[in-house]
C-alpha cells in the first residue's frame, strides 16, 4: 500500500499537474467567496475547464476547486459574516468576533492550519480505509443495487426537512437517468425523435444548472448592492498562544469530521457545528465561545475538510457518491472516462492512489496560498458582487457550450436552472437529484441484472446474506426517518434531561 | 418565519454586525408558501403519471428479463404517489401555510429574465455570429443590466471576457470554439 501511495506521489508531482492544482485552488476560491456558491456549485461551475485535460490532471485540478471553494467560504465567513455554505456558518460565530477585534488574520491562518490538518488525517483515514475496495469487488448486481438502495436512503432520510419532498427529488433524479436509449434493451425513451437524447441527458449541464443556475437566480432575484465592512486584518500568523490553544481543537475536530464524513448524507455542517459544540463543552471557559475563541474557528474548520476527504471513501471503495459534491465529482469521473468504485483501484491503480496523493498536495497548496496571500483574497472581496455574478453567468454559458461545442447542452442547462430554482422554491433538497442522476443507471442495470440471473424471481437478494443486510438497513432506515416527528421531541426531551443532570454533576 | 420577526432579524444583524443586509433579506415580502407548493404537488402528480402511463409503450418485458418500461414505470407511479401525499399533506397541516415568500422582486424578476433571455439568444446567434461576437454582445447586456456597470467599464469587461474565455479555451484547453459563419466576420478573425 505504501508503494502504491509512493506511486500516487511520482503521479500527482509533475509541473503540469500542481499548475493545474495551482490553478483549481485559485479559481474554487474566487467562486467560494461568492455567497451561496459551495463547493458542489463551484465545482459544477468550473468542471467544463478540466475536459480537456488528462483524467488524472482533470481530477487533480476538480479536487483543488473543491479545496478552494470551501476556503473561500470561510473567508467571507470570517471577514464579512457572509458564510460561502452552510458548513462555514459555525466558523462566523468566533471567526466574524475575531475579525472585528482586528484578528481576522490568526482566524484565517489557523483555519487553513486546521484545513491542512484536517485534510491530512482524512488521508490517512483514506489511505487505511481503501482496502474495502477488495470487499466490494466480490459484489455482485444482487449486491450493488441494494447497497445503492441504502446509499440513496440514508441521504433522503438524513436530510433535514420533508421525507417526502426529498424522495420526490430522488425520483425527480430518476426520471431524468432514464431519458436515452435503456441499457438492457436499446428501446429509446422519452427521446422525442431527437438524436441528442438517444445518448441521455448529459450530466453536466444538468448539474451545471441545477446547482450552479439556481443559485444564481436565488442570488439575483435580490437587490444586489453589498456594502461589506472594512476589515482590518491585522496580524497575519497565529501568536504562540493561539496555536497552544488550537492544537487539541484542531486533532479533535479532525477526527470528528472524519467519523461523520463516512455517514450517507451528513453534511459539512454536522461535522463543523457538532465539532464546535464538543470545544465548547470541554472548555475550561465556554463563555468565550461567539466572543472570538479561536478554538471556534479551529474545530470546526479542521472538521469541514476531514469530513470532505472522508466522504470521498465510499465513492471510491463502494461507488456510491455520499452528497451532491460527491455526486458531481463522480460524473466528472464518468465524463473523464473513469468509474470510481472498487474496480478504479484494480483497474487505474496510478489513478486512485494519485487522487489520494494529489488530496495531500492540494492541501499543502491550500496553506501555501492561503496564508501568505490574506491579503490578496480581501482584495477579491471588494469586487462588487453584481459583476461576479456577470462573469458567472459569462462562465456558465461558455462551460455548457464548450462541452461538445452544441447549444443543446445550453439548453438542458437553462432548463435544469429553471426546475431547480422552482424546486428550491417549493423546499425540495437538489443534493437526492444529484444523486440518482448518477446511481439511477447503475441501480436500473444492477436490478435487470439481477432478475435476469435469478429467472424472474426476487429470491436472489434474500440469497445473498450482504443484500439482505442493505435491504433491511434500508428499511430501518426509512423507517426511523418517516417517523422522525413521532420520536424527535422524546430525544429531545432526554437529551435535555441528560444535559441538565451533567451540569449539575 | 413572519415578515415581523425577519424584520427584527434584519435590524438586529445591522446593528451587532454593522453589515448591510438588503441583499439577503430585505426584499423577501410576505406571500405564503401554500400555493407554491399546491401547484408542486400537482405538478409532481402529473409528471409521475405522465412517466408511468408513457412507460406502456416501452414495453415490461417478463420478469426475467424486464423491458425498457419497468423502470420508469415504478418511478411515475412512486412519484405521483409522492406528488398526492404532499398534496393531501397540504390540508393535514404537515406543510408550513405561512412562510417567508422567496419570490424576486420587480428588479429581480427583470435580472432573472434578461439572463435567461441572454442564455436563449447566445444560442441562437453563436451559430451565425461566431462565439466572440455573441459573447461580447451577451456580457454587454447581462453587464448592463445584471451588473449596472458605468459603459466603460462595461464594455471593458464584455472585450475582455469574450475574447479572454476564447483565447484560454483555444489555446490553453484546446477547445475550439465556433467563430462567425459570414464570410466578412471570419476574414476579421471574428
Amino acid at each position: 500500500m505504501f508503494n502504491d501511495l509512493l506511486q500516487g506521489f511520482v503521479t500527482v508531482l509533475t509541473p503540469e499537474n500542481l499548475l493545474f492544482a495551482l490553478i483549481g485552488c485559485v479559481l474554487g476560491m474566487l467562486v467560494g467567496i461568492l455567497p451561496g456558491f459551495g463547493p458542489a456549485a463551484a465545482t459544477a461551475l468550473l468542471l467544463p475547464l478540466t475536459f480537456a485535460l488528462e483524467p488524472v490532471t482533470a481530477i487533480i485540478m476538480l479536487a483543488a476547486i473543491l479545496y478552494g471553494a470551501a476556503y473561500g467560504g470561510t473567508i467571507t465567513a470570517v471577514l464579512i459574516n457572509v458564510p460561502g455554505e452552510t458548513s462555514s456558518v459555525a466558523t462566523t460565530l468566533d471567526g466574524y468576533q475575531m475579525a472585528k477585534q482586528g484578528r481576522a488574520g490568526p482566524a484565517l491562518s489557523i483555519a487553513a492550519i486546521g484545513s491542512f490538518i484536517g485534510g491530512l488525517i482524512g488521508v490517512v483515514g483514506f489511505v487505511a480505509a481503501a482496502p474495502i475496495a477488495n470487499a466490494a469487488l466480490a459484489f455482485g448486481p444482487a449486491e450493488t443495487f441494494a447497497l445503492t438502495l441504502m446509499g440513496l436512503t440514508l441521504v433522503v432520510g438524513l436530510s433535514s426537512g420533508s421525507i417526502v419532498k426529498a424522495l420526490i427529488a430522488a425520483l425527480i433524479g430518476l426520471a431524468i437517468g432514464v431519458v436515452g436509449l435503456d441499457p438492457a434493451n436499446g428501446v429509446p425513451r422519452f427521446t422525442y425523435g431527437s438524436l441528442e437524447l438517444f445518448d441521455g441527458l448529459n450530466f453536466v449541464p444538468i448539474i451545471m444548472g441545477l446547482f450552479g443556475f439556481s443559485e444564481l437566480f436565488t442570488s439575483i432575484e435580490r437587490n444586489l448592492t453589498f456594502s461589506a465592512a472594512p476589515i482590518r486584518v491585522g496580524k497575519i500568523l497565529p501568536s504562540r498562544d493561539d496555536l497552544r490553544r488550537s492544537r487539541f481543537p484542531v486533532l479533535r475536530g479532525s477526527l470528528f469530521g472524519f467519523g461523520t464524513g463516512l455517514l450517507p448524507g451528513s453534511p459539512g455542517a454536522i461535522a463543523a457545528f457538532g465539532s464546535y459544540v464538543v470545544e465548547r463543552r470541554l472548555s475550561k471557559t465556554p463563555e468565550r465561545f461567539g466572543k472570538g475563541a479561536i478554538e471556534g474557528v479551529a474545530a470546526p474548520e479542521s472538521a469541514n475538510n476531514a469530513n470532505a476527504i472522508s466522504g470521498m471513501i465510499p465513492m471510491f471503495t463502494l461507488g456510491i457518491p455520499t452528497s451532491a459534491t460527491m455526486a458531481i465529482m463522480m460524473g466528472a469521473f464518468i465524463a473523464n472516462g473513469l468509474v470510481p468504485g472498487p474496480l478504479l483501484f484494480s483497474d487505474h491503480p496510478d489513478v486512485a492512489w494519485g487522487i489520494i496523493a494529489s488530496l495531500v498536495v492540494g492541501n499543502v497548496i491550500l496553506l501555501i496560498l492561503n496564508i501568505p496571500l490574506v491579503r490578496v483574497w480581501i482584495l477579491f472581496l471588494r469586487t462588487p458582487y453584481p459583476i461576479l455574478y456577470s462573469i458567472v453567468i459569462g462562465f456558465m454559458i461558455v462551460g455548457a457550450f464548450s462541452l461538445d461545442g452544441s447549444v443543446f447542452n445550453i439548453y438542458v442547462m437553462l432548463g435544469a436552472g429553471v426546475v431547480g430554482y422552482l424546486l428550491r422554491k417549493a423546499e425540495i433538497p437538489l443534493a437526492p437529484i444529484a444523486l440518482t442522476v448518477v446511481l439511477g443507471p447503475v441501480m436500473e442495470r444492477s436490478l435487470n441484472t439481477s432478475l435476469q440471473i435469478s429467472k424472474g424471481t426476487f429470491t436472489i437478494f434474500a440469497q445473498s446474506a450482504l443484500a439482505m443486510i442493505f435491504l433491511i438497513l434500508t428499511a430501518v432506515i426509512l423507517v426511523l426517518a418517516s417517523t422522525k416527528p413521532l420520536y424527535r421531541p422524546l430525544v429531545a426531551k432526554l437529551s435535555g434531561r441528560i444535559v441538565r443532570s451533567r451540569t449539575r454533576a | 418565519m413572519s415578515p415581523v420577526n425577519l424584520r427584527q432579524i434584519e435590524e438586529t444583524v445591522e446593528q451587532e454586525v454593522g453589515l448591510d443586509t438588503a441583499p439577503r433579506l430585505k426584499p423577501r415580502v410576505g406571500v405564503n408558501l401554500w400555493t407554491g407548493n399546491l401547484v408542486g404537488s400537482m405538478a409532481i402528480m402529473a409528471v409521475g403519471a405522465y412517466l408511468a402511463i408513457s412507460s406502456f409503450g416501452f414495453g415490461f418485458g417478463t420478469p426475467a428479463k424486464p423491458g425498457a418500461g419497468v423502470f420508469p414505470a415504478a418511478i411515475g407511479s412512486v412519484l405521483a404517489l409522492l406528488g398526492l401525499i404532499w398534496f393531501i399533506q397540504l390540508f393535514t397541516g404537515h406543510v408550513r401555510r405561512e412562510g417567508e415568500s422567496t419570490t424576486p422582486d420587480a428588479r429581480g424578476a427583470v435580472r432573472i429574465g434578461i439572463s435567461i433571455a441572454v442564455i436563449v439568444g447566445f444560442a441562437l446567434f453563436v451559430g451565425p455570429l461566431g462565439y466572440q461576437l455573441t459573447m461580447l454582445l451577451a456580457m454587454l447586456v447581462v453587464f448592463f443590466f445584471v451588473a449596472r456597470t458605468r459603459w466603460w467599464l462595461n464594455l471593458i469587461l464584455s472585450f475582455v471576457f469574450s475574447f479572454g474565455t476564447f483565447l484560454l479555451f483555444d489555446f490553453g484547453l484546446g477547445v475550439r470554439l465556433p467563430v462567425s459563419q459570414i464570410p466578412l466576420l471570419q476574414n476579421l478573425g471574428l
